[in-house]
């Protein structure tokens, strides 16, 4: 029984070694997709925790307390009185404005908010203070205390002239803001640390413990407590009793409880699982077609163990031992590749969520031998799964003659392609969520690998046909492909594969960068815009220029919330979500000097006149609004009080009604969002810190942007404006918006390559592992006559025909799946659409880099074919 | 012994306030302060002097106030009940015109049979919502409050008194304390050694005849609870050692009346060092060193990843005592932001009653 083990084993090895190409493809094929399968689970664990990170509740989320008038501020004793009457989820702050300069940036001189924290009650409440116990650290002094003696030093303000180093926190957006690397002074005689960054802080802060912040003159009465913030969310009941226990000069502000229903970092996770499973579909195609592949060469040398007295069983187990074997190989390189990949495009990513997402992007800690486990197992599992079809094949061949199968009838090659068209357009029709939209792209693929078996044979049939009997090389070369794409259609199927979806890919990004250019052009009107942490003057602007402010402002609303021209509740089902319930929605005003124009990209409107907009009669909704809720144009949406954006202040209270005027497209925002008159939210606490910037003498948006020499003098005025402010032209903006753009798309383009990259390597090897059965014919040419140099062009005109003609069949169905991904997929993952443009470069660029991509690969396999023949042939000579 | 409370205390001086719930090796809990300065010493010519040292401090680095109860409700179900307020000095290096840079923390928590409910909570000295009044100059009466928990005597003496706080919202207490029995001043006059060469020492106090009568809400079950309480207070600067690793504590009301408190310290090289006090039911007491009272750990518990040694054996031949300790219930473990075991023991063999067990540095 050993004896035989061992036999089995010794010629399996004897066999891995003679014909190691199809054992390497497998290893690659497994390295590649426990590669693809650890860098997506490590991309997806970071932006899961940076997610996590980021959607701790704000400040502001549970409510605060404040005074009705800056004549009755909140003083220290109110708050000791709420606390001691148990209120104790109520935190003190107090702020104030500070111009802060980095000293290695003396020139530099920023407007911030200094923000004092009751740290030790923030660390008493969890929730929105979660991360603030790390400004606990203890301060550090110049001169610390030394001995008992000097314990009355810190009692005494005149003690010391040292500077006091504090650490003090801001948010991320912040600390870039503030972009300095050493300390910081400008609030007193106060030195502060470089600013930890602390995720969830509000923005434009500085923050520090309010024992710190009452220090050098400043006190609870000459800085009154701003705010008593609701440290968590408060029941009814609990927002009663407070309510009641507060004094006459104070009062309690409750913002909305939003309710969120998926971010755009969960489409993104979920777009880049779908990647991932492209990369598996690729991969096990590979694998299962050398397997096929390494077992018809091995078949005689089976054939000789069975008849040698190995069992059939016996030689499953030695087979499916070998894969277990390339498997515990192949596992630890792909995920350290994959491991690699991820940490390389750490950086990338991170730019791209804190960017576009707003969200962030936590550098994973990858848990190699978790990973190398996880990888193992999946790829062993998904192994023996698909080693039972070429398992079973075996057994049959090594009992029976196989018996080529025929080819299918014309008329039943007909129905099934229908068939198959039919399932597709059967998962478009019930496709009506993400996970759906994926499925149909699965669909899709499959579909068109079916219809590609289906079809390839007969199309270079055809073509055979139109290739003269006079051209006899010309002839077999067609001949043997057709012969060859039968043999190897698993390698054409996953080469077919990453071709259509590297199309599909491809089409979707260009008609969405074309849309969102053309979609910047038009919503950014102003010729320039200013963005600065405090608000700017109109005053320090010329005569000839305006400054708008854009003002923000937050609010929620609900599918209830929505009605027809008519009147009639829409909650009943056009929405994505029926039953949606205080939604966060922003409010935004569209700064524009012109009352009669306004030039948002409408993708459907109503007749209305822009005075209904500038009343605050009619608003517009973005997309992401729209798909959610179902809103249409006409329809009357009624939204809850409107806050600051932070949640620190009720800008409009009660609910607010307003006939829905357009629909604009919003790329880019994973928010719903209104646009709305100014006249509803224009009010200083919601002034935002960017503003567009108009000549005023332009009497049209038209004009404003061809006013040239106003933008001279705007090169001019940046040197007037204060440190903080940037005046950014739109033409900035647009190219800088783009950059991010194609940064994003950064990460499902290397994985796309990758893919393609390891199907056309595995095209390319099985076609020449199939072509060495061809030797006898190939040496027969070779005695006719046919040059060397004529073979070997014949051998590669071969393959590429086969790639033309799979590519041929890629092309349609690659533009199917742009369609699906854009119509299907964008529109249920990140709620909008824009439309389909088919750009003829692209399309003959993707083609072209794949066949290239083919080319290359087979250059080595090539040239080691050819130099063979030509020695066998000198022997048989 | 409020062990727990130098723990957390010296560990809040650390910078390591945010992440201290993984489970540790038996290493030095007062690492960070290595260089932290002593502001005033602990002095055996200094004695404890009451009711005035019943007030706040601040010269010295870290102090506690620990009421610690073994209760029974109406169907003598046991409950464990902890009310502590701890102070430590924050080394802040600037006059703050908010606070006195006093940092103070509040643990309180419950054990029934089948429940326990914990909290805890921060504030700063000074401001006016967390402080201990200084019977002799503040109010004429002793008052220990933290927000909405307050620990309010008569009189300058500790009792009687009213304890009212709540936990989580979930629990509020509201008891009336009296006492009979006196103060004990542990050790030499309240200078209490924790290892032979006294390097490690404190001032330390104890009130152990504490009877505790009142309610007890749990959600909107409402228990009518009486028993015995034991309350400490004890200041010092010299625990805030990095080779101080943590302490074994026992505080034990006997049936017979008496009262019996044990502290075994865990210095870093050197072995544990067992000190106590023998106090009878007239409150008169005995100091117990090393070589008089043997402290034996039989048993252990896993919570949390902690191995803690939940059972013991407690022997004092010249008082004919020889017991043995074990939890009520178990899990007693205050999970904060620093673990550590605080729970209601059992007494059996020589003699049988039931008491409080600390374990630290675990």
């Amino acid at each position: 029984m050993l004896n035989r083990l061992l036999l089995v084993c010794r010629v399996l090895l004897a066999m891995a070694r003679k014909r190691f190409w199809e054992p390497l493809l497998i290893i690659v094929a497994i390295v590649i997709a426990t590669a693809g399968l650890s860098s997506v689970t490590l991309i997806n664990q970071g932006a899961s925790e940076g997610e996590l990170a980021s959607s701790q509740p704000g400040w502001f989320a549970g409510g605060s307390v404040s005074a009705k008038s800056t004549d009755t501020p909140i003083s220290k004793a109110d708050y000791i009185a709420l606390r001691t009457a148990g209120f104790t989820y109520l935190v003190a702050i107090t702020e104030t404005e500070a111009q802060i300069s980095c000293p290695a940036n003396e020139s530099r001189s920023l407007p911030i908010t200094i923000t004092g924290v009751d740290i030790m009650a923030a660390l008493s409440n969890a929730g929105a203070f979660g991360g603030m116990s790390g400004m606990l650290n203890r301060q550090t002094a110049n001169k610390p205390i030394a001995n008992p003696a000097d314990a009355t030093l810190a009692s005494n303000p005149n003690a010391s002239t040292q500077r006091t180093t504090l650490r003090a926190a801001v948010s991320e957006q912040t600390a870039r803001y503030l972009n300095c690397n050493t300390s910081l002074t400008g609030f007193g005689n106060l030195l502060f640390n470089t600013p930890q960054v602390i995720t969830g802080l509000p923005d434009e802060r500085l923050v520090l413990p309010i024992d710190a912040f009452y220090t050098e003159g400043r006190t609870p009465e000459n800085y009154p407590l701003t705010a008593l913030i609701v440290a968590r969310t408060l029941s009814n009941k609990e927002q009663a009793q407070l309510q009641q226990a507060l004094p006459g000069h104070l009062e309690l502000t409750i913002p909305p409880t939003f309710t969120s229903k998926g971010t755009l970092a969960d489409s993104f996770q979920l777009n880049l699982w779908a990647m991932g499973a492209l990369m598996a579909v690729v991969s096990i195609f590979i694998i299962l077609n050398a397997l096929m592949l390494m077992y018809r060469a091995r078949l005689p040398a089976f054939i000789r163990l069975r008849q040698a007295g190995v069992g059939s069983r016996m030689l499953l187990s030695a087979l499916f031992t070998e894969l277990t074997f390339y498997c515990l190989i192949a596992s630890p390189v792909g995920v350290f590749a994959g491991a690699a990949l991820t940490l390389s495009l750490t950086p990338v990513l991170q730019a791209t969520f804190s960017g576009l997402f707003e969200s962030a992007f936590v550098a994973p800690s990858p848990v190699l031998t978790q990973l190398i486990a996880g990888a193992f197992v999946v790829s062993l599992a998904a192994l023996a799964m698909f080693f039972i079809a070429p398992a079973k094949q075996l057994a049959g061949a090594l009992s029976r003659n196989r018996v080529q199968a025929a080819t299918l009838p014309p008329f039943k090659r007909l129905l099934c392609s229908l068939v198959l068209l039919m399932l597709i357009a059967l998962t478009l029709v019930f496709a009506s969520s993400t996970a759906t939209a994926l499925l149909s792209v699965a669909a899709v693929l499959l579909c068109a690998s079916a219809l590609l078996i289906l079809w390839l044979a007969p199309l270079l049939g055809v073509v055979r046909r139109l290739v003269p009997p006079t051209r006899p090389l010309a002839s077999y070369v067609v001949a043997s492909a057709q012969m060859l794409s039968g043999k190897s259609r698993l390698a054409v199927c996953a080469f077919f594969i990453a071709l259509s979806a590297n199309i599909g890919m491809n089409l979707m990004t260009d008609s969405f960068r074309q849309a969102t250019l053309d979609w910047l052009e038009q919503r950014l009107t102003a010729p320039a815009y200013l963005y600065s942490m405090q608000p700017v003057n109109e005053t320090s602007l010329p005569d000839s220029l305006r400054l708008l402010p854009v003002y923000q402002g937050v609010t929620s609303v609900s599918d209830a919330g929505i009605s027809d021209a008519a009147g009639m509740s829409d909650a009943a089902g056009m929405s994505d979500a029926a039953g949606m319930n205080n939604s966060k929605v922003t409010l935004r005003t569209y700064p524009s000097p012109y009352p009669n124009q306004i030039n948002l990209p409408l993708e459907q409107e109503t007749p209305s006149t822009p005075a209904d907009f500038y009343t605050g009669e009619a608003v517009y909704v973005n997309q992401q609004l729209a798909f959610r809720l179902g809103v249409k144009p006409g329809d009357h949406l009624e939204t809850g009080p409107i806050f600051t954006l932070g949640l620190e202040q009720q800008l409009l209270g009660g609910k607010q009604s307003f006939r829905v005027a357009g629909i604009y497209p919003d790329y880019g925002n994973p928010e719903m969002q209104i646009i709305v008159s100014e006249s509803l939210i224009g009010m200083p606490e919601a002034r935002r810190n960017v503003a567009a910037i108009y000549p005023a003498l332009a009497t049209s948006s038209s004009l404003a942007a061809q006013e040239l020499s106003s933008l001279q003098e705007l090169s001019s005025l940046q040197e007037k404006l204060p440190d903080d402010a940037n005046l950014i032209s739109s033409a900035s903006l647009i190219a800088v918006s783009m950059e991010t753009f194609d940064r994003t798309f950064v990460v499902t383009d290397a994985l796309n390559i990758a893919t393609l990259l390891v199907a056309g390597l595995a095209f390319a090897v099985s076609v020449t592992l199939l072509t060495m059965d061809l030797k006898p014919q190939l040496a027969m040419l070779r005695t006719l006559g046919i040059s060397q140099r004529s073979i070997k062009t014949a051998l590669t005109a071969q393959y590429m025909l086969l790639c033309a003609a799979t590519a041929a069949i890629a092309v349609p169905f690659g533009i199917l799946l742009a369609w699906i991904f854009i119509e299907y997929v964008n529109r249920f993952a990140f709620y909008w659409v824009y439309p389909l443009s088919l750009n003829w470069i692209v399309l003959l660029k993707s083609v072209a880099v794949s066949l290239a991509v083919v080319l290359v690969v087979l250059l080595l396999p090539l040239g080691r074919l050819n130099s063979k023949i030509d020695l066998r042939q000198e022997e048989r000579l | 012994m409020r062990n727990v409370s130098i723990i957390v205390l010296a560990l809040l001086l650390s910078v390591l306030l945010i992440s201290c719930t993984d489970p540790q090796p038996k290493t030095s809990l007062f690492a960070a302060d290595a260089e932290k300065p002593v502001v005033t010493l602990v002095s055996r010519d200094k004695p404890v002097i009451l009711p005035n040292d019943h007030k706040s401090h601040p010269a010295f680095d870290i102090e506690w106030w620990y009421l610690t109860f073994v209760l029974e409700d109406a169907q003598h179900r046991p409950y464990g009940l902890q009310f502590t307020l701890f102070r430590f000095s924050g080394d802040q290096q600037y006059v703050s015109n908010w606070s006195d840079g006093q940092l103070w923390m509040g643990h309180a928590s419950l054990h029934s049979p089948t429940e326990h409910f914990f909290e805890e909570r921060f504030g700063s000295g000074g401001v006016g919502n967390v402080f201990v009044t200084d019977p002799s100059t503040d109010t004429q009466t002793f008052s220990a409050q933290i927000d909405n928990w307050r620990w309010q005597s008569e009189s300058t003496s500790l009792t009687p008194s009213t304890l009212d706080f709540t936990i989580n919202d979930v629990v509020s207490v509201s008891l009336q304390l009296s006492a009979d029995g006196p103060v004990i001043k542990q050790g030499d006059n309240g200078y209490s050694i924790k290892t032979a060469d006294e390097t490690y020492r404190s001032y330390y106090y104890s009130q152990p005849f504490i009877r505790a009568d009142g309610k007890i809400k749990i959600g909107d079950n409402t228990l009518q609870v009486n028993g015995n309480g034991w309350f400490d207070h004890e200041w010092t600067s010299e625990l805030a050692n990095n080779n101080a690793l943590g302490w074994d504590w026992f505080s034990l009301h006997l049936d017979n009346g008496d009262k019996l408190m044990a502290f075994r310290m865990h210095v870093n090289g050197q072995p544990p060092y067992v000190t106590g006090t023998y106090i009878t039911a007239t409150g008169e007491h005995q100091t117990l060193t090393d070589e008089t009272i043997q402290l034996t750990p039989i048993g252990n518990e896993s919570i949390d990843e902690h191995d803690y040694p939940v059972n013991w054996r407690l022997q004092i031949p010249i008082k004919s005592l020889d017991i043995n300790l074990h939890p009520f219930k178990p899990g007693q473990h205050n999970n904060g932001r620093f673990p550590y075991y605080e729970g209601r023991v059992e007494v059996a063999g020589s003699h049988s009653g039931n008491g409080f067990m600390e374990l630290t540095g675990y």
